[in-house]
Formats: structure tokens, sequence, C-alpha cells
């Protein structure tokens, strides 16, 4: 069993006149696959690193099963790390590119070889193991890549980035290797990503970091429905949310020009109301799939339909997403590819406020409450 | 001391043009020759005493001329290592590391090209290791070096940091090139976080340092722009983006149009123009 627990953990680089990493809290469980997502530069990566040993950690404590760990090697904390640039060494056999870490950890040969055979079965390369790099396609290098963690038979996995340099099909294809290997492995992991999709399809819990800070933790579900703030907002889910800057009064929400004008429903008003915000500024927020096209929904809803002048419009099969103007806002909706319009056409489209969210506009985050 | 006489003493010992390995063998120079003497059968007040009275500075140094033809030609005005490869690169390590390590690191590190493509490789200080490479299909890229980095840190317990020269062309301009390009890594690696990075990206900052921030229209301009943090996001992400706005926009997290009205601001504000290349490309050596 092994569970990680950061506390307090800071990161400043001499160099550095602010943290890179700023107070980061998380307790993994064993077993656990949390995924650390945000845009470059967020502190993903740093943190990473740090758990591995491979930066030192400025302040806080990073315990492996009770164990602070802040000054033990690398080496010594019984981690395998899949690297984003994994660089096979194109002179070397798979197995060569397998049995290299081993090899300078002083493995004995005989242990070497039991481990690369290992690790090639689980992935499927044991015909492969004579072969030079250059001789493998993008999916089988992938996979030496991950053979060369698993050999290392670590309770603790980190990955950072490792299908950054694949194109989107295979991709998509080794995410779902890697989230089996995982469920085979029964490991503890870490996987670092920039992209939100890899994060909600693998994750058991999303770590989504702006700016060196937790934004917020918890299910790819939660981060969705429940995002503590205008980032999350809209980093998590593609398209992404769209944000109205509002008025609350007289129980409605209206933009300056009031181009549009919508009803907020009682439960979401009342949250409001308690919270001082009648006659206030808010944010506003709404997935575009939330955004309808419906003539069932605008009889349903009649005070929360607008009318907007399409810029874009993309079909792609079952759905469209149709780029719009309502006022100055432009937003994206979601809608079946039977109500595809053409641009430069004005559009009905209704809000459903039930499943919006409100923001406060200084600190930007979450009025909901759940 | 002559060389006939020393034979008659010692009839095992040989007389060649170069020196042997010194560990093994006793390297005496006599005229233009090397009296070479196996020390496994002589006396430790033997080996002393012959040593007194012969260069074994010279023996050391020729033998370290023949295993570093590079370091020599390099570091010590020495001639142009014969070369068949056209064109080689210097990749400099800065390893944090304990002595003890330090072969191991290298060894290991050694391991990871090709046997025909690294020309030399030799410890310039205690925690500089240079790698002379030439050019060939199976060159490592800079972000290459990053995972090599990182697999050496991870299973040896060291710091590593790669600076990646560019190729050049194997002529004796070499010296002055690799010479700046040591006086760059040397200014840049406190101010790199990166484990891998080439040469070109650091050169900007180490030139812009010495020549163009003593420019008073340089730093005027610096002073009256102000440029806010925001800003110089902007500059930085326009400039890595090739001046691609809407690849900027993504990048920022911003609409395209968001980006296209603070463009157009900051040209209202300044006079200068982030879509004009030349513009683009001043403004980003001020936020340098």
């Amino acid at each position: 069993m092994v569970k990680l627990d950061l506390d307090h953990v800071y990161k400043m680089y001499d160099n550095a006149d602010s943290y890179s990493v700023t107070d980061f809290n998380l307790h993994i469980k064993d077993r656990e696959f949390i995924v650390f997502v945000g845009p470059s530069g967020c502190g993903k990566s740093t943190t990473l690193r740090m758990i591995a040993g491979l930066e030192d950690i400025t302040k806080g404590t990073f315990k492996i099963d009770g164990r602070i760990v802040n000054d033990e090697a690398p080496k010594d904390r019984d981690i395998a790390m899949v690297f984003q640039n994994y660089a096979l060494y194109p002179h070397m056999t798979v197995y060569d590119n397998m049995a290299f870490g081993l090899k300078l950890r002083k493995y004995d040969k005989a242990d070497i070889d039991k481990r690369v055979h290992k690790a090639a079965s689980i992935l499927g390369l044991e015909e492969y193991l004579q072969r030079k790099p250059a001789a493998l396609s993008g999916g089988q290098r992938q996979r030496v890549a991950l053979g060369r963690a698993i050999v290392r038979d670590a309770p603790i996995f980190l990955m950072d980035e490792p299908l950054s340099n694949l194109d989107a099909k295979l991709r998509v294809s080794m995410r779902a290797q890697i989230s089996k290997l995982h469920q085979d492995l029964k490991t503890t992991t870490i996987y670092v990503t920039h992209d939100q999709i890899e994060a909600m399809t693998m994750a058991d819990r999303i770590v989504v970091m702006r700016d060196g800070k937790i934004q917020q933790v918890g299910t790819p579900q939660e981060v969705y429905d429940q995002p503590a703030n205008v980032f999350v907002g809209g980093f998590i889910g593609s398209p992404a949310m769209n944000f109205f800057n509002v008025t609350l009064k007289d129980g409605k929400i209206a933009d300056e020009n009031h181009d549009f004008n919508i009803k907020v429903p009682e439960g979401k008003l009342k949250v409001l109301r308690k919270k001082g915000y009648d006659g206030k500024k808010l944010i506003f927020g709404i997935r575009p799939e939330d955004i309808h096209t419906e003539q069932a929904f605008f009889e349903a809803f009649p005070d929360a339909v607008v009318t907007a002048t399409v810029s874009v419009s993309e079909l792609l099969g079952a759905d469209a997403q149709i780029y719009s103007k309502v006022g100055d806002t432009e937003f994206v909706s979601k809608v079946d590819a039977r109500d595809f319009v053409q641009p430069g056409d004005s559009m009905k489209v209704g809000f459903d406020i039930n499943k919006a969210h409100f923001f406060d506009p200084e600190t930007e985050l979450t009025l909901d409450e759940y | 001391m002559k060389l006939k006489q020393l034979l008659n003493l010692y009839p095992q010992a040989t007389v060649q043009q170069q020196p042997q390995n010194p560990d093994t063998y006793l390297n005496i120079k006599i005229d233009s020759q090397w009296f070479i003497l196996p020390k496994e059968n002589l006396s430790p007040t033997e080996v002393q005493l012959l040593r007194i009275l012969s260069d074994t500075k010279e023996a050391s140094q020729s033998l370290n001329q023949r295993k570093h033809p590079w370091s020599d030609f390099l570091l010590r005005n020495g001639k142009l290592p014969p070369v068949k490869e056209k064109k080689v690169r210097f990749i400099q390590a800065f390893v944090t590391i304990n002595d003890d390590n330090r072969e191991e690191w290298a060894n290991s590190f050694k391991t990871i090209f090709s046997n025909s493509d690294v020309c030399d490789s030799f410890w310039l200080t205690p925690h500089k290791y240079i790698l002379v490479e030439k050019l060939s299909n199976e060159n490592y890229s800079q972000e290459n070096f990053a995972g090599i980095a990182e697999t050496l840190d991870i299973n040896l317990n060291t710091k590593t940091k790669f600076f990646v020269g560019n190729y050049w062309e194997t002529t004796d301009q070499l010296v002055s090139i690799f010479n700046e390009e040591l006086k760059i890594t040397d200014y840049a690696v406190t101010k790199s976080n990166e484990t891998a990075v080439s040469i070109s990206q650091v050169a900007i900052d180490y030139w812009l340092n010495n020549y163009i921030k003593k420019s008073h229209l340089f730093s005027n301009y610096k002073k009256q722009l102000h440029l806010s943090d925001q800003m110089v996001k902007v500059i930085t992400t326009l400039y890595d983006e090739c001046g691609n706005i809407s690849s900027a926009a993504k990048k920022l997290y911003i609409h395209r149009n968001t980006l296209q009205y603070q463009i157009e601001k900051f040209q209202h504000q300044t006079g200068l123009n982030l879509k004009n290349m030349n513009d683009l490309v001043f403004c980003y050596f001020l936020t340098v």
C-alpha cells in the first residue's frame, strides 16, 4: 500500500523572486490515478519533479507512507518515471533501451533479463526486443518508453505529458492503454498533462493548477459540474464554458446594453440574494451544451430566450458548433446538426439557467451552492 | 641517460614513438623516443629513481593529447585533430555530483551515444563535462537531452543541465566559437531552470546583457514603456508563436478578438505594432 502526502509544499528557484509552486496540499490514496492539469507554466511538472526528487522542495513536506522523503535521493524513493522527452537511444535495441535504467542502478544481468521480458510481455513487445527504435511505429516506441518505467517494478508511477508528442489518433489509443496498465499493475499514478480531455477520461481525481496554485481538486464529474472558479469553468470542457458580464436586478440577469435579459430560477436567485448580489455585477457562465435551439425549450422557458447573430457555424456530423454574438459578447453553443444555421443569420437560443454558474466578478470564485 | 645502456639493464623494455599507459608502464623520453618499461617487475625504489631521472610530466601530457586530442586543440593551442567529420557540435553538461560518481556519470552519458559519433569527451572542470559530437543521422535533438538528463539524474542521484551547441564546420575557428559558447553557458546556467537548452535559446539574453542593454536608447525605451506583466506575457507569447495571433490567443486562453484589441491598444499607446515582426522582436528584447 502506498499513499502520498504533500503538505504546504512550495518551490522557489534560486534565480527567482517568486514561488513557482505555492502552498500545494494533496493527499493521494493507494492506487489512485491522479492527474495534474493546467496550462503551460502552471507548476504541474515542477510539482511532479519535486515528488520524483529531481527538484528540491523549498518549504513543506512530502511523505510516502508517512515517511518524510524531502531529502531522499530520487534513486531511493522507489518511483518509476515516464518523461515527456523519453529519447529512445537509436543505436540500442529495444531490450537495451528498456534495460538502460536498471544497468545504471547496477542490477544484475539475470534480474534485468527477467524484468525486461516481463515488461515486454505486458506491453506486447516481446517480438520486438532485438529491433532498433527506427524500426518501430510511434505507438511501439511509446510502449518502449512505458517499458522503461515498468521494469522498475515500483509502486509509484509518475508520467510527465507522455503523449504530448503523439498525433491525435495515437494519443486516443495510448490513453486507453495507460488506463488499462494502471488497472493491471495496481500502482499509485500521478499523470501530468495540459490536455483537459486526457484529464477527464483517465483520472480518478483531477488537480487543476494555475500559476503554481491548486484551483480545485475533484473527480472529473465534480470539476466539470461544480467548477470552483472562472478558470476551472473555462479550462475544463470542450468547447469551453461561455462567460457573460451581467447585473442581477429584479430577478433577472442582463448585460450592459440589455441585449439579453434572462430570468433567474427561484433556487439560484435565493442563493444570490442571500449572498448580497441583488443589484450587483456578476459573471454568468454557461456551457455550450446548455444553450438550446429546440422549439420545445423556447415554449417551456420563454424568459430565457435571446436572439443572436451567427458568426461561424461548424458542422461536426451529429452536432454543430455555432459561434454567435449577443451585443458585444461572443459565445458558442453546441446544438443538434439539424439546427445548423449559416453565418450572418439570426438565431433564437435558450439558456438553461438551471445548469448555469455564477461567479463573483472580483474574486472569480463560484457563488453556487452544491 | 643513454638508451643502449638502459636496454642492457632492462632487456624487457621496449623503445617506441609514443608513451604507454602510465598505470602499467614507466615511460622515459630520451631524445625523440620513448623508453618503455613494464612496472610489474620493478621495485618501488627503482620506479622512483627512474622517475626522478626522467621527464614523466611530458609522458602524461603526451598521453593525454592522444586520449583527448580535442581537449588539447580547444584548450592548449594544440593542432586541429585529423577529422573525417565535416561538422561537429559541443554539448556542455553542468553536473552537480560527488567526485566518486563523476566517472560513472561520464561513462553512462557516453553510452547513450553511438561510438562513432563521439569525437572526444572530457571534464573541463569538476562539474562541467564537454562532449564533442559529429553530425550524423542519429544525433539527439535538444528536447531529447531533457529526457537524457532526467534518466541520468533519477538513476545516479545527480543534477544535470545540458547546453546543446550548434553544428560547426571543423576549422581553426572552432576554438573561438567554443570559447564564446562557454561564456554564454556560464552566464546562462543560473538563469535558466530548463534541463536542456540550445545555445541559440540563451545567446540572445547573453548578447543583450553585454551589448544592447548598455544602449541609452534601449534603457530609455524600457523605462518609458512600463510594460505590465500582462503585456510582457502577450509579447513573449506572440514571439514564441512567431507572430501568429490565433495560436497566441489560444496559448493565452483569451479570445482572438481580445488579443487583437490588446495589440491595437498597445500600438495606440506606444506606436509599436506587434503585428510587425521587427516591432515584435524589438519589444521582445525589451522584456528580456
